[in-house]
């Protein structure tokens, strides 16, 4: 649990620097996606059990702002933790885990991207295709392409800034 | 020789009318085409909601589906003026209109990418509720379902003032089951074949409107069939449709039966005078004319047919 | 050459890329022999923006964090401590209680063990529960709660087996305080026979404990009543208690101040979110591809030969979902496995309510196993402690929780016993 960062942006290499701000940024943007998707929800709450009325679009927008904040908060966790099935890993010893975490970045890196490119292309098409009045759902589900091509530069970004300290990792 | 597959989805489920005919459909192709052709068949809604099937048609995924009046929205939105809500009182004027307007269908269909193979029809749309309806007034306190990006349910709703939760097909079930939806609209056939009915015991005996349908195939698909599987698609698919047509307005008349032996208790006392539900029916036309989703003058001409139809028939 | 490519694929999860990854390249591969655009991955990833319940994992979710972050699991030990504190094996049965409590809340994402363990075990070995004895209770309760509403792995189950969660977590309400049970008495027999002494019971201690933990308490038991008595539905609960549990820790125990809120509380939501809804999207996009292979209905067919009545099929099934648990975390089991047992279940009979607290139960287990026991990492990174001897700590415990599986599994009853025929 790294919650905030306690290392400052000091003494560290541009990329390693670089990540950190992006990382801000990210954030910054999934915490308002979950507190507006928090807000919205209550509103539509009172508004439907009172007064038989809801916010035309409202439902629509909560469950993309689920897309946001997840696509930004695994954006997030490339920094942290995303959950593995390291059965082999959990048995090696430390020296090998920093051996392979730049060949994993990579290799998701590589895997992030070519789904980015799907991503962009299946977004275009929904773009393309959005009847009248929907356009701004499509709007909506950039986050996919988006998602993963930002996926693609964090891992990219780990790769070139290799392994770090394990102890910050849960 | 090349063999062909077409992979058709549908959202029917297995063992209902819509699907058992369109497997004899299938069954029947692959006979006459001696297995050049055959079908993959993907029910009960195991490649999603509508729109998720046209997305797999349009990679390539799929090539075909039956779809309803939602799906043919997002192909060819002008065709679903025979669904104006209030428009029709019989099959016979439904088949007179679609008659005169058949041959635009089936050029709109091409010029957007599918060949209509066969035309169906999925009958009167009713209210299905947990609480007794009886009026718009009644309408506007239920959770009530809209099919999501529905623009003809939108503009309905937003004329009738009522506050509708958008949710996919394939979550109204559970949704009924959790409350976060109370009231849904269906042809009794299709209450029963998605086992909606297990939990709304009340059924408004108003028909809302024709929910219409067809056996679509991607041109994509379509045009690289060589000429003789084409002209077997069209003749079957022809075939199949009317059959479709046919027994889904029989099993309707059925299903009421059914629906009342499982103790639904049917309300056909409606409080709002046929004025109220007509200026609903204009205004929501107009709000789908205003998008061109609907164009103004093709509903004036099903209007002008309709009325045409109605004076002929009022002299017989 | 596909048995080349499954066993790479393992490898490289094994040696820890992100599974996310490895099932996106599964995926990929998959879509290529298919002759498929891999396009259509998305299309299923598209279609989580339709689901009217995933709103409520990110809502549990920040709740759950609010409160661990808020010092609840403090308040809930007070109070179950005066409540319950002077029963045979009081302590003990405090610790499995609060820990069920906890894992309910926090979504059996393992925060139990951090947030509790560090509070729970010194207070055991100082009342002379045995280190060993100690290590294992906390280890096994870390999933204890696991089907009491509104746990995160019931709503993954309900969204992604189609099934209604609030009739799963019904079904849940047997099964789990039996479980509970069970491990209780054992903890009081255990504490018996080692001479544990019991405390007296103090009235106004309690008093003070529930001025303290009330609100907290109040949480719980909204939610389960207003779930389970039908009075909202479950994103309506889940946005109620994420508002209320920072209300709770902002305003009323002033916990957390507005920093730790966006650095703690939401941020940390935001990455557990993330990195579970991402393998979600994926493995909905492989689904898809196994639907456009028709494999379910192969797999099926190929059980029919072999397998004839429904209790041979629940056999396989739970030899084949505890081996499931040994290699896998509970949420990658869901979104991988449940579509492919589902359509099996379902042909045998099985309730698919039944088999979601079957399936719930075999990976509660697997939270004990090695290789892969959550549990076991986390405990060992908590207590400092080797993985192997956490493993044979909760031995004794991991064992009833098989007798109890076996129950769970053959007697649905207890699962359905609200369903009228
Ligand atoms: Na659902
Ligand atoms: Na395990």
């Amino acid at each position: 649990m790294t919650g905030q960062d306690s290392h400052s942006a000091r003494n560290r290499t541009w990329t390693a620097r670089l990540e950190y701000y992006f990382t801000g940024i990210e954030s910054a943007f999934a915490i308002f996606g979950l507190a507006l998707m928090l807000a919205l929800s209550l509103v539509e709450i009172v508004l439907r059990n009172f007064l038989h009325y809801s916010i035309p679009g409202a439902d629509v927008l909560i469950r993309h702002l689920v897309l946001w904040v997840s696509f930004l908060g695994a954006v997030m966790a490339v920094r942290e933790r995303h959950i593995k099935v390291e059965i082999i890993a959990a048995w090696l010893p430390e020296i090998w885990h920093r051996r392979l975490e730049r060949p994993i970045f990579l290799f998701s890196a590589l895997v992030c991207g070519v789904i980015g490119w799907a991503a962009a292309r299946f977004w275009y098409q929904e773009w393309l295709n959005a009847p009248a009045g929907e356009q701004w759902i499509a709007l909506l589900s950039i986050v996919i392409p988006m998602g993963f091509v930002l996926l693609t530069l964090h891992f990219a970004m780990r790769f070139v800034i290799g392994p770090r300290a394990r102890a910050r990792t849960p | 020789q090349d063999t062909y597959v077409l992979k058709f989805a549908t959202l029917a489920p297995q063992g209902s009318t819509w699907m058992n005919i369109i497997a004899d459909w299938a069954k029947a192709v692959e006979q006459e085409s001696r297995g050049r052709l055959t079908f993959k068949l993907y029910s009960g809604g195991v490649s999603g909601d509508e729109p998720d099937v046209l997305r797999k048609i349009r990679f390539g995924q799929l090539h075909g589906g039956a779809m309803t009046g939602h799906g043919i929205g997002y192909i060819y939105s002008p065709v679903r003026v025979l669904e104006i809500p209030f428009l029709f009182r019989s099959y016979d004027e439904i088949d007179h209109v679609r008659a005169q307007l058949m041959p635009d269908i089936r050029k709109g269909f091409r010029d957007n990418g599918f060949e209509l193979l066969g035309w169906m029809e999925v009958g009167f749309i009713q209210l299905f509720s947990k609480h007794p309806i009886y009026s718009l007034e009644d309408l506007r306190k239920r959770r009530i379902w809209l099919w999501q990006g529905d623009p003809l349910g939108t503009a309905f709703f937003t004329a009738s003032g009522i506050s509708p939760v958008p949710l996919p097909i394939t979550e109204v079930f559970t949704s009924l089951s959790t409350g976060l939806i109370d009231t849904t609209i269906a042809p009794p056939l299709g209450a029963i074949a998605l086992q909606w009915f297990s939990k709304t015991p009340y059924m408004t005996e108003i028909p809302v409107m024709d929910g219409i349908g067809g056996l679509l195939v991607s041109r994509q698909f379509f045009d690289k069939l060589p000429a003789d599987l084409q002209e077997l698609l069209r003749r079957t698919g022809d075939e199949a449709g009317k059959r479709l047509l046919v027994e889904t307005r029989r099993d309707n008349a059925k299903s009421l039966q059914v629906l009342k032996q499982h103790g639904i208790t049917f309300t056909n006392e409606w409080k709002d005078s046929d004025a109220v539900l007509y200026d609903l029916r204009d205004r929501a036309a107009a709000a789908l004319a205003k998008d061109n989703y609907i164009p103004a003058a093709l509903y004036t001409r099903a209007r002008r047919e309709l009325d045409a139809y109605r004076a002929r028939k009022g002299k017989q | 050459m596909t048995l080349a490519i499954v066993a790479l694929l393992v490898l490289i999860a094994a040696l820890g890329v992100p599974l996310f990854v490895v099932l996106g390249a599964g995926s990929l591969i998959a879509t290529h022999a298919a002759g498929l655009d891999p396009a259509v991955m998305l299309v299923e990833m598209l279609r989580l923006t339709s689901s009217p319940n995933l709103m409520a994992i990110p809502l549990f979710t920040l709740a759950g964090v609010t409160l661990a972050r808020g010092g609840a699991p403090q308040r809930l030990v007070q109070l179950f401590n005066a409540g319950f504190g002077w029963m045979p094996g009081g302590l003990a049965v405090v610790a499995l209680t609060v820990c069920a409590f906890f894992t309910a809340f926090s979504g059996a994402s393992g925060v139990t063990i951090l947030a509790l363990g560090g509070l729970l075990y010194p207070m055991l070995t100082g009342e002379n529960y045995s280190k060993r004895f100690s290590l294992g209770l906390l280890t096994a309760s870390g999933s204890l709660g696991l089907l009491f509403p509104p746990s995160l792995a019931v709503l993954l189950y309900g969204i992604v087996a189609g099934v209604s969660i609030e009739h799963l977590f019904t079904a849940g309400i047997v099964p789990g305080t039996i479980l509970l049970v069970m491990l209780a008495l054992y903890a009081m027999v255990t504490s018996h026979r080692i001479g544990i002494p019991r405390h007296t019971f103090s009235f106004a201690a309690l008093v003070a404990a529930a001025r303290a933990g009330f609100w907290d308490i109040l949480l719980p038991v909204g939610i389960i009543g207003g779930l389970l008595g039908g009075y909202v539905t479950v994103t309506e609960a889940a946005s109620c208690a994420a508002a209320w549990a920072l209300l709770l820790e902002t305003v009323i125990h002033r916990r957390l101040n507005t920093r730790a809120v966006y650095y703690g509380v939401f941020r940390e939501t935001c990455v557990l979110v993330g990195s579970l809804l991402i393998i979600l999207g994926i493995a909905l996009g492989l689904t898809n591809l196994l639907i456009d292979a028709q494999v379910p209905m192969k797999m099926l067919s190929l059980l029919e030969q072999d397998v004839h009545s429904q209790l041979q099929f629940l056999l396989l099934l739970n030899i084949f979902l505890l081996a499931v648990g040994c290699v896998m975390d509970i949420f990658s089991a869901t979104m991988v496995i449940v579509p492919l047992i589902l359509p099996l279940a379902q042909h045998f009979g099985v309730d698919p309510v039944h088999l979601g607290i079957i399936f719930l139960a075999n990976l509660e287990i697997g939270y004990l196993t090695p290789p892969v026991g959550i549990n076991l990492f986390l405990a060992s990174q908590r207590f400092r402690e080797p993985i192997l001897g956490l493993f044979r700590a909760a031995l004794p415990f991991l064992l009833i929780m098989l007798v109890w599986l076996a129950l769970v599994t053959y007697l649905p009853p207890l699962s359905l016993w609200w369903k009228k025929i």
